[in-house]
């Protein structure tokens, strides 16, 4: 794949679902989970969102795994089902073999497990702040 | 120099980091029942193991991914999500195995009961991977478990007829009073304790945590293509030692001290400390590596931050799944389960998931968008191509091997 920029054709299904998502310092933030595409009044299709989280990976999953990944979700995160998290298509600022952002991980509202996993369990262990030695 | 130095210290860990309590008691039965007869087995397993960690390493020095977050983008969120349940299920089975293994170890040496030791060894291991860097826990344990040359050692002080064994290995010559479903369990249990999948996660995500580029490409595969052989070779020691000892005074392996009783008839006390040491760093290595491959597996699968290169409170959700993996497995330990027997469902248990491991890897080091002029070439292709085949195999009889034959003992 020879540099995609967001306004050149490709194809979402290979190139970018499912792909690993970095954020501007190279931190991980989520998958590919799904994409937010939009068909253009010329016909033309594009991508306007990454889709992530379990809200987005539920209806992927199918089945009752699925269903039940996506209803647990959207009580947790108190949002409907239907309304996974969101990144704007316009933090995209590259896709190689993962998809880059222009945006820190901390700015991005995507990680309310991770947030509350850090603040709930791990943050209560002695050094969870502290670089391995 | 430094560059030699570093060199040899990849090549060291390797070989030391190679056996862990699959291979030390798999090695061990299968030494003290068909003698050097599956040898042929643990050459295959160490040239597969060499083949596919080559290749997965390749694909993290190229694209940056490891290989879970391949077999996600390759299989798609069903197919890998099936693939994770079962990848991490074996993984979390050898987890207990490898940290009964080092109960089982402290046990020996200190002759206080197994289970007495679980508890400690569990929280030892979860505060070695919440506090130590990820080279720390590679290279330490790697080193130390070299202790287990003492089998090599001890095999040569047996002064075995050379020539007897090397010509019961060529012609696969079982001995008569085994059944041929037992010999062939075995050469799958064997199979599957030198090429456990739980190696490649560990291998590819090390890739991401010491942030190999194509650069490192050739100290990547010096360290696999001499370091496994080698490790391959403790592995044959401690089969031959088995098979020079315990075969001919009918002693079937049942546990630990018994892996080590060749080595207390060839070197006496010293070569039981020496090899006491050499089970402890194994276990508690390989205990690490599994622990961490659970946590690296489902991070990948997720997207999520994983990683020793962070904090713990910035890769929260991947150190809470290292928590909850590690208690889980003392508590399954403390139910007085005998961890020799998960050892041996562990390696069956391996072998019935490498497909899943390696197909994905094989499709991806293939893959030029990915891989540039870094992709597979005929050598790979060939290799990876055959052991495709032997893996599905070893994978389809597996479990109507462990059925029909009793787990061996039929």
């Amino acid at each position: 794949m020879s540099d995609p920029t967001p306004r050149e054709p490709f194809n979402a299904n290979e190139d970018l679902l499912d792909r690993q998502i970095l954020d501007k310092d190279g931190l991980m933030v989520a998958k590919v989970d799904d994409v937010e595409i939009e068909q253009l009044d010329d016909g033309r299709v594009v991508v306007t969102g990454l889709l992530t989280g379990p809200g987005a990976l539920g209806p992927r999953l199918g089945g009752f795994l699925g269903a039940l990944t996506t209803a647990a979700w959207s009580r947790l995160a108190e949002r409907p089902e239907g309304q996974p998290k969101r990144i704007g298509f316009e933090h995209v600022r590259e896709i190689d073999t993962a998809v880059r952002l222009d945006v820190a991980r901390g700015d991005l509202d995507v990680d309310g497990l991770e947030a509350w996993t850090r603040e709930r369990v791990i943050e209560a262990i002695p050094a969870a702040g502290e670089k391995p030695a | 120099m430094k560059k030699i130095l570093s060199l040899a210290l990849g090549i060291l860990t390797a070989i030391g980091g190679f056996v862990d309590i699959g291979d030390l008691v798999t090695n061990a039965q299968v030494g003290s029942r068909f003698g050097m007869s599956l040898a042929w087995v643990v050459v295959l397993g160490v040239i597969g193991i060499g083949v596919f960690s080559e290749m997965s390493g390749r694909v993290v020095a190229v694209s940056g991914r490891p290989t879970f977050d391949v077999i996600r983008e390759r299989l798609g969120p069903r197919a890998a999500m099936a693939n994770l349940v079962g990848s991490v299920a074996v993984t979390l089975l050898t987890y207990i195995a490898e940290i009964g293994g080092v109960a089982l170890a402290l046990e020996l040496g200190t002759s206080v009961y197994e289970y007495f030791w679980v508890p400690f060894t569990a929280a030892a291991i979860w505060f070695v991977l919440w506090r130590a860097k990820f080279n720390i826990i590679e290279n330490a344990f790697g080193l130390l478990g070299l202790a287990l040359i003492v089998f090599s050692v001890a095999l040569w002080q047996l002064g075995p007829d050379w020539s007897q064994m090397l010509s019961n290995a060529v012609t696969a010559d079982k001995p008569d009073a085994e059944a041929w479903p037992t010999y062939f369990y075995y050469a799958v249990a064997l199979f599957g304790a030198a090429m456990t999948p739980y190696e490649v996660f560990f291998f590819s995500s090390g890739g991401v945590e010491e942030k190999w580029s194509p650069s490192f490409l050739p100290t990547m595969r010096a360290n696999v293509l001499i370091g496994f052989p080698l490790g391959g070779l403790l592995s044959l020691s401690i089969a031959g030692c088995a098979a020079v000892t315990l075969l001919p005074a009918g002693v079937s392996v049942d546990t630990l001290g018994q892996v080590a009783l060749p080595v207390v008839f060839a070197l006496g006390k010293i070569g039981l400390a020496i090899a006491i040491l050499g089970f402890f760093a194994a276990t508690f290595g390989a205990a690490c590596e599994t622990g961490l491959a659970v946590g690296y597996s489902v991070g990948q699968y997720f997207g999520w931050q994983w990683g020793k290169f962070f904090r713990p409170r910035e890769a929260a959700r991947f150190h809470a799944v290292i928590l909850v993996s590690t208690v889980l497995a003392g508590l399954v330990l403390l139910t007085t389960v005998d961890p020799i027997m998960v050892t041996e469902f562990s390696v069956v248990f391996s072998a019935l998931a490498l497909p899943l491991t390696y197909l994905p890897i094989l499709i991806v080091a293939n893959d030029r968008d990915y891989m540039g002029r870094h992709h597979n070439k005929w050598l790979a292709n060939t290799l990876g191509s055959i052991y495709l085949v032997i893996v599905l195999v070893a994978s389809i009889a597996a479990l109507p091997l462990m059925i029909w034959t009793k787990m061996g003992t039929a």
